[in-house]
């Protein structure tokens, strides 16, 4: 069987089989594609991403080192750096954390209210889109996501409020009324 | 328009729902490491620049040493002969004094030799 072996506190090397390994990408397989998901909006770039970031653990798991943070973490942040390459190479002259980036509100009328908050949170920039998702859909702490964006946690607090600030103001037609209204009409109860 | 507060943002954006992973995603442990014999053709390894450099250079001096016999690019083609593979040179044993052998090469005395246009031979009887 083969041996993969990961870092222990000590900073000795264990051994994981191939059962642990399997386990690992069992319990951490949803939370990668979903994140490269909402980033690529992409089914086949998510599934390609999540793919090469097991391989990339297969391939290198002495990089993880659980002093630092967690496997989640360290596979969420091996995500987001192939997901910025891909990105950086479809979008060379745009920049990542656009600070001057101010959007319009949405129209509420353009669709269903998951689809309209989606298509916000994929409006973002690449680096305050990245720390939103891992801080309200992977629900990271800042110092996971700090470590998982290799960027210290002040830099994480400022993206993560100009992230916010932001999808208030595309959001903002939807109002917290407007949300229940939107809710009812789709579901029909009110949460 | 009311402004969001937090939580207020926080439930709307959980109403954007992503997929779960595909059953088409698997990483298969089994195959992702190259057998020792596969290696042996894609595996690579990682030299030092001053090793490589030092292994450069012991290879061009090796080549130098013993390779560097080789014709140089340009010059025209010898003739070799058949027994060339055993070039065993034998000194003459008893070289006539009076026999010149001319060493240099054939081609420029050959530069203006014809043919003879009449061909007129001569028998001269030995004398007794």
């Amino acid at each position: 069987m083969t041996a993969i072996s990961f870092r222990a506190h000590s900073g000795n090397y264990y051994c994981v089989t191939e059962a642990e390994f399997q386990a690992v990408f069992n319990e951490h397989k949803d939370a990668v594609y979903r994140f490269v998901w909402r980033m690529t909006s992409s089914a086949t770039v998510a599934e390609d991403i999540a793919q090469d970031v097991f391989i990339t653990l297969l391939r290198a798991p002495g990089r993880f080192d659980p002093v630092r943070g967690t496997m989640r973490s360290f596979l969420l942040g091996i995500a987001r750096n192939l997901a910025l390459k891909r990105w950086r190479d479809e979008h060379r002259w745009e920049e990542l954390d656009d600070e001057t980036f101010r959007p319009d509100p949405v129209d509420p009328k353009r669709g269903d209210v998951a689809e309209i908050v989606g298509a916000a949170v994929r409006a973002l920039p690449p680096l305050q889109r990245e720390v939103l998702i891992l801080a309200e859909y992977d629900e990271l702490t800042l110092e996971e996501i700090a470590h998982a964006v290799e960027s210290e946690i002040g830099t994480v607090k400022s993206r993560l409020h100009r992230a916010r600030e932001n999808l208030r103001r595309m959001l903002a037609s939807l109002g917290p009324a407007k949300t229940e209204k939107g809710e009812r009409s789709s579901h029909g109860t009110i949460r | 328009m009311e402004p969001f507060d937090e939580k207020e943002l926080s439930s709307l954006l959980q109403r954007w729902k992503a997929p779960a992973a595909p059953a088409s995603l698997n990483v298969s442990t089994v195959g992702l490491r190259p057998s020792r014999w596969q290696w042996l053709w894609t595996g690579s390894i990682r030299v030092p620049v001053p090793v490589g450099m030092i292994v450069v250079f012991v290879a061009a001096v090796f080549w130098i040493a013993f390779g560097g016999s080789h014709p140089q690019p340009g010059a025209p083609p010898v003739a070799v002969p058949n027994n060339a593979a055993t070039p065993v040179v034998e000194p003459p044993v008893s070289a006539p004094p009076e026999v010149a052998v001319s060493r240099q090469p054939a081609s420029p005395a050959l530069a203006g030799f014809r043919p003879v246009s009449q061909l007129e031979p001569k028998i001269i009887k030995e004398q007794r």
